[in-house]
């Protein structure tokens, strides 16, 4: 299976250094004066950051490792269609808790909420089963 | 699937290491093999069996259930 479809290791740093940048943001937008800015600008700036967050979170899952080949791309493109089923299996389940166990008004999930979901899904199942990978190694 | 890397593996004197770097995977895919829990791809496949200078078929057997 080819690899090289895959992002270079130089793009998963650049990624950990937007996500610290945007959560920095997020944590000091008080001393920034980020809150003062109209509703607008405030709903632009959300917009923006939780795409960067979608972009950043797809650049770590699909960035190369030194140990890269065609079994862990298998993994990750498995881990897609696991993605898929779970975030099909939570957009079903979140109106139900929300009506029967919070009894708040049921609200539509954003996209990107979605989309963040199933990447973080993949990136944690990934990162488990990697670090399966090399402890079944050990024992050998 | 059935495959006879590790057997062919000692024959030549070969670690799972060597075997890596001659075929361009990493050691834990070897080793995942070997413990059937990784199925090659064909190429993967017929790259290992030129190593061993085998036909595919005597590497790697398919089992019942396959």
């Amino acid at each position: 299976m080819n690899t090289n479809i895959l992002f270079t290791a130089k793009a998963r740093v650049a990624s950990y250094f937007i996500i610290a940048t945007t959560i920095v943001l997020a944590v000091l937008d008080g001393q920034l004066g980020l809150t003062d800015l109209t509703e607008e600008l405030n709903t632009l700036f959300f917009h923006i950051s939780t795409g960067l967050m979608c972009l950043s979170l797809f650049l770590i899952q699909f960035s190369k490792y030194p140990e890269e080949d065609e079994m862990l791309m298998e993994i990750r493109l498995k881990l897609v269609l696991n993605a898929l089923l779970v975030a099909t299996i939570y957009l079903t389940i979140s109106p139900i808790m929300e009506h029967f166990i919070f009894q708040d008004e049921i609200q539509e999930i954003p996209a990107s909420q979605i989309i963040m979901f199933m990447l973080l899904y993949q990136i944690i199942m990934f990162q488990m089963k990697r670090y399966s990978l090399k402890k079944e190694l050990a024992k050998e | 699937m059935k495959n006879y890397i590790k057997i062919e593996r000692a024959r030549h004197n070969l670690t799972q290491g060597d075997l890596a770097e001659k075929v361009g995977v990493s050691r834990q895919t070897i080793n995942s093999i070997e413990t059937k829990k990784y199925i090659p791809s064909a190429v993967l496949a017929l790259k290992i069996a030129k190593i061993f200078n085998m036909p595919l078929d005597s590497l790697f057997e398919l089992e019942e259930h396959d």
